[in-house]
């Protein structure tokens, strides 16, 4: 699980994607207990109060909810949740910025729609 | 208050006190051809030097190791220079108590004749111990002269100590033997007044602004 | 919930003015960082902060208890310094065991145990005098004393100088680990950033003596961006706005932006906004002109 966090993005953004994607891979299972503030803490050398951030946000998102006195689990349907959001997130933000790009490009909507069902073998 | 490691400090230079004056008695022994008595009868005599040694050095030392070093890790102003003060009194009340018993269990005459001086020698000792203060305060307000001034000291004792070790077999008139006491004890006693001034003034005015450095 | 005060801290020396009418609130439970660079004044204001020193004008409380002189509030903290020994320094002579011994008697929640295993992890060589040992191990002799006093409030000067990488993050862990077992509030002032921007909630940035932010370490990154583009586009855009360290080359213009509370950069396809490093962004704020 450990893997080096970078400077690009927010700290707790990036814990949040770490918990998603291990949620993702089966690394973490539904109705599981997540790491806790302070195991993430001193996982990734950060500030226990970031790593509550990036906790909170996956429990504003239903993604992980809390039991008192035991810590946080995986909220059943997680994974799904985090695949529709991260679907969303790639049609909103991802192929918005490609669409941008290729216009920016010159690139037309034909030659896209064309490199998409070309069946370009090495994609 | 924490005042504990100056205590303790104070209890580690009587047990070189101790030592040294050991030494001194063991160089005696060797040098007397190996007769014992002689040197042993100056033991106390010895331990009151070797304090007064250890007063000067330990005294200036502190006010340039011991003081930024506790200052350092939390001590108050005031316990560094209370703990001083009871440093050097632990020093010279545990030597001159040891020296008394001595005195009291040794044969011969020059522990006898010393007991009258035991006195004066507690005097002696604090004043040394204070002279070590003033020139530690001297040292941490013109480090250079500070330098200087410990060069002089040292000299200034390996020559006496070479001197006490001759003056062992030295015997003195009976006159100047008993008119000894009472004039040592107020003279030595009216200069340790004066450092002893000196050196409360400097911890009035100089060590609350004074800055810690490591 | 304990709280350090200081307030209006001025300290001048014969021929400069180290720090300029400081203002700050520590809160216990919390890792701060105090960062600028050297001669800023950092070390002055820890050593203030810990009646170490006098300061020339201002007060500096624990609970509302003035610190100076004060017995009970001093048990509660601890600025272990630098320990920058230079040949003639009277410390010099003194050996680590003598120094780590003081230590102990002096802090009366001292953890002996802790002090061990630091000793061990960092291969301290206690009988060596401070004077002899390198930079790295005095580092570690800091960050031992700093640890293992257990104090409620505990200042680190430089503790990472002479470290080298590899230690520097075993220290950042270890003082993560201390950290969420006990909830000390700790203020660690350095100018080697990089590890460290994630470990500090907060950060405290000084510049000539004078403090000039003071705010949650992931709050203030989020406001901080660089923007990147035509020079007349950066300007249009970053109008206005508090701008840091500009840099032109031939039309290409960056300047990194730290947009006031409520401010926020207008939307623009024309030039590029990256987010910024705590380590960017202290270059930004506190670098020379000429230097960059």
């Amino acid at each position: 699980m450990k893997e080096l966090l970078n400077e690009e993005k927010s700290i707790y953004l990036q814990i949040c994607d770490r918990i998603e994607t291990d949620i993702l891979r089966g690394v973490l299972l539904e109705g599981e207990r997540v790491p806790s503030t302070n195991e993430l803490a001193r996982l990734y050398t950060i500030n226990p109060a970031t790593a509550a951030k990036g906790l909170g946000i996956l429990v504003d998102r239903g993604i992980l909810y809390k039991k008192r006195g035991l810590g946080m689990f995986v909220a059943d349907g997680a994974a799904e949740a985090i695949r529709l959001r991260r679907k969303q997130e790639f049609m909103e933000v991802k192929l918005r910025e490609l669409l941008v790009e290729a216009s920016s490009l010159g690139i037309t909507t034909g030659e896209l729609i064309a490199m998409l069902t070309g069946g370009d073998e090495d994609v | 208050m924490k005042l504990k490691t100056w205590f303790q400090l104070g209890l580690g230079l009587i047990g070189w006190s101790l030592l040294c004056a050991m030494i001194f008695v063991v160089v005696g022994f060797i040098g007397e051809g190996f007769e014992l008595l002689g040197p042993l009868s100056c033991l106390p005599m010895y331990i009151l030097f070797c304090a007064a040694i250890f007063a000067v050095l330990m005294s200036m030392t502190t006010y340039l190791s011991y003081l930024p070093l506790y200052l350092s890790l939390g001590s108050t102003r005031k316990e560094t220079w209370l703990g001083l003060h009871l440093m050097q009194l632990v020093l010279a009340a545990g030597c001159t108590a040891i020296a008394a018993l001595l005195c009291l269990i040794l044969p011969g005459d020059p522990p006898r004749d010393l007991i009258s001086l035991l006195p004066a020698a507690l005097l002696a000792i604090l004043a040394f111990a204070k002279l070590g203060s003033a020139a530690g305060c001297i040292a941490l307000l013109f480090p250079k002269v500070g330098r200087a001034l410990s060069v002089v000291l040292c000299m200034v004792f390996s020559g006496a100590a070479g001197f006490v070790g001759a003056s062992a077999t030295m015997s003195f008139p009976d006159s100047f033997r008993l008119s000894l006491p009472g004039r040592a004890t107020l003279i030595v006693g009216a200069v340790l007044a004066a450092l002893l001034l000196v050196e409360l003034l400097f911890q009035r005015r100089a060590l609350p602004r004074y800055e810690v450095r490591l | 919930m304990s709280e350090l005060v200081c307030k209006g801290i001025t300290k001048r020396y014969k021929d400069k003015e180290a720090l300029r009418d400081v203002n700050l609130t520590l809160e216990s439970g919390k890792i701060y960082g105090l960062i600028g660079r050297n001669g800023a004044g950092k070390t002055t204001l820890l050593s203030i902060l810990t009646a170490q020193n006098p300061a020339t004008a201002g007060t500096v409380t624990l609970d509302g208890e003035p610190v100076w002189e004060n017995r009970h509030a001093l048990d509660q903290l601890c600025f272990s310094r630098e320990l920058n020994i230079a040949g003639n320094s009277g410390v010099a002579g003194i050996k680590i065991k003598e120094y780590l011994k003081a230590a102990s008697l002096y802090y009366p929640k001292w953890d002996q145990n802790l002090a061990d295993r630091l000793i061990k992890a960092f291969k301290i060589e206690p009988k060596k005098a401070m004077g002899k040992v390198n930079k790295g191990m005095l580092s570690a002799v800091t960050i031992t004393v700093a640890l293992a006093s257990k104090a409620a409030f505990t200042f680190l000067d430089e503790p990472v100088a002479g470290l080298d990488v590899i230690a520097r993050e075993f220290f950042y862990k270890t003082l993560v680990e201390e950290y969420t077992e006990t909830g000390r509030t700790f203020v660690i002032s350095t100018h080697i950033i990089e590890e460290a921007a994630a470990v500090f909630e907060e950060v405290i940035i000084l510049k000539d003596g004078a403090l000039i932010c003071m705010e949650n370490t992931e709050a203030l990154l989020e406001r901080a961006v660089r923007v990147n583009g035509l020079a007349a586009d950066v300007d249009a855009v970053t109008a206005g706005l508090a701008c840091h360290h500009s840099e032109q080359i031939g039309r290409s213009k960056t300047v990194t932006v730290l947009p006031r509370e409520g401010e926020t950069l207008p939307d623009s396809r024309d030039v590029t906004v990256q987010p910024v490093s705590l380590q960017q962004l202290f270059v930004a704020l506190c670098g020379e002109e000429g230097m960059g």
